[in-house]
């Protein structure tokens, strides 16, 4: 499988750990080998282009932001970006 | 007709028919109270905030930024960050990644000050209840000191020339060309994604606005007319900022009190006072402030919140005076 860098940025709130617990699990459900990071640096948030937690990005481009997208939306964007590698 | 009428109309069943309760009675009077404006502020929510939400699917925060950003508006740009804060949810997590990316964008402090300002105060929720409760004249009376006081606030910031209390670190982040993955969704799935943010606003305040709506309809019900004026009468001139320092630790518990000071308005709290403690507690948050220490030095952070606090005592004359 392809390396793919999937993020997840949030200062900490909340619904930033929620999402980030949601996309670990759809991530761990594909393939057991893809990470999520965490970020909680809200510097490197801005410098993405995004201003509201928390963020949901794979290999930099934003997929979500400010919000908490499903489990099957997580999953159309993770294979996505897997079958264009 | 109003439009609320189907709800009157069940509020009468419920009260006289379901409950047999005698009309004209305390107990029927509060119950009826209870009833007509719980359904009719829930449905005034649900409304506005899928409004809302629809209206943010397609106007995030980051467009509205690279729209303020794209040229100079010669001073209009305080009243559109204004209107662009009203439209932003505001989330006490969202507003430092806010901060640092409108003063990255070059847009004058000032003018962030003015959307920092506007966006807790002027929000959907606050909306909602405020036609619900007082009706669409005192709602945009809110709305209009609103964004008075965050146009204001920002002017003042802007000419005090206070970048120099911003921590440095937030002049040199430097954000990529943003890449969003927008796929074409289609009609579903916006309605979905709307849906689902409206709902969730929703849900989080549910329990709050019914606890108030349930205060304000014994209030309603069993507290004699005119009640409170003989007090507040008593507290004279300093009846403003008493009740606006009062209201700055009520901050989480927004949604529940505003149906509440409907009704102590109905029983003789001036409607300048009452205006100025609910704008307080929607708009001054002690732990905001503290979240915002992170990007800004303490002198910065005290003139923003001297100025909004000031602002609200000075809308609640203005209106205990023309109302």
């Amino acid at each position: 499988m392809q390396k793919i860098k999937i993020q997840v940025f949030g200062s900490g709130c909340p619904t930033c750990e929620m999402l980030y617990n949601r996309v670990s699990k759809v991530a761990k459900e594909i393939s057991p080998e893809l990470e999520v990071d965490y970020i909680t640096n809200i510097r490197k948030m801005v410098e993405l282009g995004a201003m509201s937690s928390p963020v949901f990005a794979i290999d930099k481009r934003i997929i979500t932001a400010g919000q908490l997208p499903e489990e099957e939306e997580i999953k159309k964007a993770i294979e996505a970006r897997l079958a264009d590698k | 007709m109003d439009i609320f009428y189907p709800f009157e109309w069940l509020a009468d069943y419920i009260t006289f028919v379901v409950f047999h309760l005698q009309a004209d009675t305390r107990l029927a009077e509060a119950c009826h109270f209870f009833i007509y404006d719980s359904l009719k502020i829930l449905v005034l929510i649900l409304l506005i905030t899928h409004l809302m939400s629809l209206l943010r699917y397609y106007l995030p925060v980051e467009k509205l930024r690279d729209f303020l950003k794209s040229r100079n508006f010669y001073g209009l740009d305080y009243f559109l960050a204004t209107i662009f804060g009203a439209v932003t949810p505001f989330c006490s997590c969202s507003s430092i990644p806010l901060f640092i990316g409108f003063v990255e964008a070059g847009i004058p402090l000032g003018v962030t000050f003015a959307f920092l300002i506007a966006s807790p105060l002027i929000n959907e929720v606050a909306l909602a209840l405020f036609i619900g409760m007082f009706g669409l004249k005192i709602t945009a009376l809110y709305v209009g000191a609103g964004i008075a006081i965050g146009i204001v606030g920002g002017f003042i910031i802007e000419h005090l020339h206070l970048e120099r209390f911003v921590e440095d670190f937030v002049w040199q982040v430097k954000s990529q060309p943003r890449q969003i993955e927008r796929k074409k969704a289609s009609w579903k799935e916006v309605v979905r994604n709307v849906s689902r943010e409206a709902l969730g606003i929703t849900k989080k305040i549910v329990w709050y606005v019914l606890a108030g709506v349930g205060i304000g309809a014994l209030i309603h019900g069993y507290v004699p007319q005119g009640f409170f004026a003989a007090y507040l009468q008593k507290a004279g001139w300093w009846g403003v900022p008493l009740a606006v320092i009062l209201a700055v630790p009520l901050y989480s518990n927004a949604s529940g009190v505003i149906p509440i000071m409907q009704s102590l308005v109905e029983k003789g709290v001036p409607l300048g006072t009452a205006l100025a403690l609910m704008m307080a507690i929607v708009g001054v948050s002690l732990p905001e402030a503290l979240i915002l220490k992170k990007v800004i030095k303490w002198p910065l952070l005290t003139i923003f919140f001297g100025i909004v606090t000031l602002g609200i005592i000075l809308i609640g004359y203005l209106f205990n005076v023309i109302l």
